[in-house]
Formats: C-alpha cells, sequence, structure tokens
C-alpha cells in the first residue's frame, strides 16, 4: 500500500492534477452555497469537461468537489438560514441563532474547522479500509458481482420518499434504457427502432446532465417565476461578526469533533444512510451525552460541530462501498460510479493492485487535500464564500443551460447526445412532479450492462454445475449478499407492518 | 375527473400502458438478449400495480383533499422555458453555438428578471469568452462542424 501512496503522491507534482483540484474545491464550495443547486448538479456538468483530462485530475476534482459542496452548504446555513445542501440542515438550527447572536464569524470558524477535521478522518478512514475491503471483492465471481448490482440498485431505489415502487420503477427503467443497442454477447439489437445511432446504445452521461442539471434548472425556473425562488437577497457577509475563534474552543470541542467524525464515517459507510442522516444522528448523539442539551437549538457550539464533523466525514465513509463493491448509497457516490467507469476504473479489487492502484491511491489523497485546502479557502475567504450566494439564480440558470449542452456535445462530437439530454431534462422534470427520484434511473443505466452480463454469465457456469440454484448454494458471499439484499429490502417492511400492528383500531 | 382520484392512480395507469408497450417489443427479440428486458417490462408493471394500488388507497383517505407540491398545471413556466431551451438547441443545431448562446442568454435572463442590462450583457460576454477559451482553444472542440456559420468562429 505504502508504495502505491508514495507513486500517488507524485501524481500532485502534475499542474492538471494541481488545477483539477483546485476547481473542485472552489468549484464544490460556490455550488454548495448557493441553495437550489448542490454536489450532483456540479457533478454532472463537470463530466464532459473532465472528459479529455486524465482519470485521476477527473475524479480529483469530483471527489473534491463532493466534500466541499457539503462544506459550502453550511455557509449559507449559518449566515442566512438556508441550507445549501440538504445535508447541512441540521447546522442551520444553532448556527443561524449563533449569527443572529452576532457570533456568525465564530459559527463560520467551527463549521470550517469541524467539516475539516470531519473531512479528514473520513479521508483516512478511506485510505485504511477501502484496500482491506477491495480484497473481498476478489472472491466475487459473476455471480456475486451480479448480486453486488442488484444491492446497489435496491439501496438507491430505497432513496424515493415513502412510495418505494416509484423507487424501484425508476431503477428498472434505468435497466431497459441500459438494454437500448446492440446486445454485447449475442449483437441482437434491441430497441433500437432502425435507427443505427442507437447500435452502441444510449451513454450514461448525457441522461445524467439532463436528468439532474436540466431538470433542476425546470424547478429553479418554476420557482423565480412563481416568486417562491430561495435566493437571497440580502448580504450574507453583514452576519460576519464577533471574533474568529474563542479561547479553550480546540479543548473543548475536540472530542466531540472526533466522536461526530468518526459516526458520520460509520454512516456514511452504510448505504443510503448519506450525509444528511449522518449529521442529523451525530447531532442528535452530541445533545444526548451534553452537559447542558437545553443550549441544542438556540445557538450550541457543540450542535454545530457535530453535524458538520459527521456530514464531512459521511463524504469518505460513502466512497468506501463505492470503490470496493460498486455499491453507491447516495445520488452524488451514483455520478460519481458513472464518472468512474467513463475513465475506465471498474469498481473492486483492480482499483487496489497494479496502475490502477496508483490512481485510486490519488483520487484518495486529493479527496484528503480537497478536505484541508477547503479549510483554507474557507477561513481566509469567509466573506467572499458567502457572498457567493447573492448570485441570482436568474443568471446561473442560462449558463447552467448553455454549459450542460456545449459539455453534452463535446462527449462525443455529436448532437445525438444533446438531443437525448434535453429529453431526459424533460423526463426529470416531469418525474419530480410525479414524485419519482432520478438517482435510481442513472443508476439502471449505468448498471445495466455490468448486470445483464454477468448474470448470462453467471448461466453460463451454473450450467455445468447443476444450475443455477445448485450453484448458488456453493457459493457462500453470495448466499451472504442474498441475505443482506433481503434483510435489506425487508426491514423497512417489518417496520411498518409493527408499527401499524401498534396503533390502535 | 382528476379531482375524483389521486393522481397516483393516473400515473400508475400510464405506466401500464408503458410496460405493455415494452413487453410487447421485447416479447419480439430473438434469443437470449430478450431475457431482461422481458423480465424488466413485467417488474416495472408489478411496480406500476402497487402505484396505482397505493393511488386508490390515497384516494380513500384523503377523500379528494389532494395536496402536491409539483402539478403539470402550475408548471407552464418551466414547460415554456423547455421550449425556449430546445428553440436553442436548433439555433445551436443549425447556426452556431457562438450565435445561438448569447441570444438565448440575454433573452432568457430578460425573462427571469434580470433587471440591468448591463449586467446581463457582461455576464453573457464573459461567459463567452471564458466557453472558447477552456472548450475550443484548450480542448479543441471542433464544434465550429456544427451551425452553418460554425466556420466562421473556427480557432485555427
Amino acid at each position: 500500500m505504502f508504495e502505491y501512496l508514495s507513486a500517488a503522491m507524485a501524481s500532485f507534482l502534475s499542474p492538471e492534477v494541481i488545477l483539477a483540484l483546485m476547481i473542485g474545491v472552489v468549484g464544490g464550495m460556490a455550488i454548495g452555497i448557493i441553495p437550489g443547486l448542490g454536489p450532483s448538479v456540479g457533478i454532472a456538468l463537470l463530466l464532459p469537461i473532465s472528459f479529455s483530462m486524465s482519470a485521476t485530475a477527473a475524479l480529483v476534482m469530483m471527489t473534491a468537489m463532493y466534500t466541499t459542496g457539503v462544506y459550502g452548504g453550511s455557509i449559507t446555513a449559518v449566515l442566512c438560514h438556508t441550507p445549501g445542501t440538504a445535508a447541512s440542515a441540521a447546522t442551520t438550527m444553532d448556527g443561524y441563532e449563533m449569527t443572529k447572536k452576532g457570533q456568525g464569524m465564530e459559527a463560520v470558524s467551527v463549521v470550517t474547522v469541524a467539516s475539516v477535521v470531519g473531512g479528514i478522518i473520513g479521508a483516512v478512514c478511506l485510505i485504511l479500509f477501502a484496500p482491506a475491503l477491495g480484497k473481498i471483492s476478489l472472491m466475487f465471481s459473476c455471480l456475486e458481482y451480479f448480486l453486488v448490482a442488484c444491492f446497489g440498485i435496491l439501496v438507491v431505489s430505497g432513496l424515493t420518499g415513502d412510495n418505494q415502487a416509484k423507487g424501484i420503477f425508476s431503477a428498472l427503467v434505468g435497466l431497459l434504457i441500459g438494454c437500448v443497442g446492440m446486445d454485447s454477447i449475442s449483437g441482437v439489437s434491441r430497441f433500437t427502432f432502425g435507427q443505427l445511432w442507437l447500435e452502441d446504445g444510449l451513454d450514461s452521461t448525457p441522461i445524467l446532465i439532463g436528468l439532474f442539471s436540466i431538470a433542476q434548472v425546470l424547478v429553479l425556473v418554476d420557482k423565480l417565476l412563481r416568486g417562491s425562488s430561495s435566493t437571497i437577497v440580502e448580504d450574507p457577509a453583514v452576519g460576519l461578526k464577533g471574533k474568529r475563534w474563542t479561547k479553550g474552543n480546540a479543548k473543548r470541542l475536540a472530542p466531540n469533533m472526533m466522536r461526530s467524525s468518526i459516526i458520520g464515517a460509520f454512516i456514511g459507510f452504510i448505504p443510503a444512510a448519506g450525509c444528511s442522516i449522518a449529521a442529523w444522528i451525530s447531532y442528535s448523539i452530541s445533545k444526548r451525552t451534553s452537559k447542558h442539551p437545553e443550549e441544542y437549538g438556540k445557538g450550541s457550539i457543540d450542535g454545530i460541530t457535530a453535524s458538520e464533523a459527521a456530514n464531512n466525514a459521511a463524504c469518505g465513509g460513502a466512497m468506501i462501498p463505492l470503490f470496493t463493491l460498486g455499491i453507491p448509497g447516495s445520488p452524488v457516490t451514483a455520478i460519481l460510479y458513472g464518472a468512474l467507469l467513463m475513465h475506465g476504473l471498474q469498481p473492486g479489487s483492480d482499483l487496489f493492485t497494479g496502475e490502477k492502484a496508483v490512481t485510486t491511491y490519488a483520487i484518495f489523497i486529493g479527496f484528503l487535500l480537497a478536505n484541508i485546502l477547503m479549510g483554507i479557502i474557507g477561513v481566509s475567504m469567509a466573506k467572499q464564500m458567502a457572498r457567493i450566494c447573492l448570485v441570482p439564480n436568474s443568471v446561473l440558470v442560462p449558463i447552467i443551460v448553455a454549459l450542460a449542452s456545449i459539455g453534452t456535445y463535446a462527449l462525443s462530437n455529436s448532437m445525438y447526445e444533446v438531443v437525448i439530454m434535453l429529453v431526459f431534462g424533460l423526463i426529470g422534470y416531469l418525474m419530480k412532479i410525479f414524485g419519482f427520484e432520478p438517482a435510481p434511473l442513472v443508476l439502471g443505466v449505468v448498471l445495466a450492462d455490468i448486470l445483464e452480463s454477468n448474470f448470462r454469465r453467471t448461466l453460463i457456469m451454473a450450467a455445468p454445475k447443476g444450475g443455477l440454484v445448485n450453484y448458488f448454494f456453493t457459493r457462500p458471499i453470495a448466499i451472504i449478499i442474498v441475505l443482506v439484499i433481503l434483510g435489506f429490502a425487508l426491514v423497512p417492511v417489518i417496520g411498518k407492518l409493527r408499527k401499524k400492528s401498534g396503533q390502535p383500531a | 375527473m382528476t379531482s375524483k382520484f389521486h393522481r397516483d392512480v393516473w400515473v400508475g395507469a400510464v405506466l401500464l400502458a408503458f410496460c405493455a408497450a415494452a413487453l410487447s417489443i421485447s416479447v419480439n427479440i430473438s434469443g437470449q438478449a430478450s431475457y431482461l428486458p422481458i423480465a424488466l417490462s413485467v417488474l416495472m408493471a408489478v411496480c406500476a400495480l402497487f402505484i396505482l394500488m397505493k393511488g386508490l388507497r390515497l384516494t380513500k383517505e384523503m377523500k379528494g383533499d389532494f395536496h402536491y407540491t409539483l402539478t403539470v398545471k402550475d408548471s407552464k413556466h418551466a414547460f415554456l422555458f423547455m421550449l425556449f431551451i430546445f428553440l436553442y438547441y436548433l439555433g445551436f443545431r443549425y447556426i452556431t453555438y457562438w450565435i445561438a448562446t448569447p441570444v438565448f442568454m440575454i433573452l432568457t435572463q430578460k425573462y427571469l428578471k434580470v433587471k440591468s442590462l448591463k449586467v446581463n450583457l457582461i455576464i453573457t460576454a464573459a461567459y463567452i469568452v471564458l466557453c472558447y477559451v477552456v472548450f475550443v482553444i484548450i480542448l479543441q472542440l471542433p464544434i465550429y462542424k456544427v451551425g452553418i456559420l460554425g466556420r466562421l468562429f473556427r480557432y485555427l
């Protein structure tokens, strides 16, 4: 591992990687600060630009945008009572109360330090635990890869509000879209309707840009013109008052920061949990264990420490199952999955051996550096960064459309891709209207080929061993994965049934 | 009609029709290549049924008092903007990106109530210059091939 780490560090001598890291950090903070946007929109827009970059530079930029986007959202949460992303919602409660008391500068400083500490601990967990977990995937055959793909889809389908059928339906449509084109094993054309340009299938990137960027643009336009936009009009930098740091804060907050970071990294690792759940759980634990729980919600510095350390640590935790087993636990990691495949990086043990290991460790080190850089920029340029939220959505909307169009064209110098992006932009908006999530659809498209080819190879391998069922019972890891899938699918159902039976008639 | 049933009932019915269409196409695919599309169509139909059934349950529970955060009826601004994006696409496709984009940006910023024309023009010009530097000069994107006036903006 250490030889890979030292080789990976050498990647950061390349100006391309350094520039990508800077763009990722600054761009992520900016897009996180602007309410209505978030890391998923930012990463989707970066995908086509990253196409011509090296895999290291591209993934360093995107993972940097992921963690700094979560941090950026906290600045407006503290100063304007408007969380830039859902992950910062817990910070709003105490952060804004501190700003009202004239302690805005201290609140932003604490948010920054906690985010940096949480991010670093998340990155360290990623560097230490991902290779070990990656070794498990060495024991995988086609059957296990097929089951893991099914698990990934199930996890992301579960992100859809209270109607899981809609989430699963989205994922299945994604898989069906992934079937478009020539079948990779038999060469038979599927759903091409005689169109030659459909023979190669639909690329997931224009679909992803349409579903995340164009659909979000339409939501913003609707809010803007109906007068319900969350654009901030008052200068948030005004709230940056008071001293930057109270003496003794470091000693007082360190245990809370460490505990919350570890909780955050662990929750991030659990598929479908994500940054916002990590922040809320950590906040709740911090309140329960505090000597002054009555201060929570009224401007408690411990409250913002807990939520901020946890949400940034969760980013690192969420990347462990993504890189090792190919299980994305959130919309952002589903997009990152697509980005990994686009750059020829198939999650699994391959990423931790040979030449690819250097790229993988470079991405991890980039993620660590992004957290440190985020702290430096956050502390030194808090006022300037906070003012980014003053940029009105009416200015951002045309820029996003124009950038998405040229970026999509750049993917393969084809206007067909732009049409696909626009069509999926409209579909994405309709999905939002009717309560469907776009993330499962994207993951379905990304995983369709992996899922189908592994299943059909499994059928071929199982034939001489007495069929699929007999073969399945000779694979203990496959049995464990099926049990995990069943547990994941049935626990919420059992919970609901128990809740129902507990209710009075 | 729509006030009688929760909209998930209609959504479920439309999705069932979509599944039927997907299934009819899937069964005509030859060999093993049809297995996954058929399986997906059937599973999708099951999910569509669940959506429809939940819609019926909600219809019964809510007794016509339905509240939706977003509706097609209230989204006329979004659909109109989608039309603008489509017109922008036509401009990009048949004229050139470097003319269609400034026109689109200036008009849509105006439509989205950016009051200052000066701000509007500065943002548009800054975007175009930055975009040209990144995509044409650095990434050497052959975008001059798109649109009848594209060649006027060729770099080198």
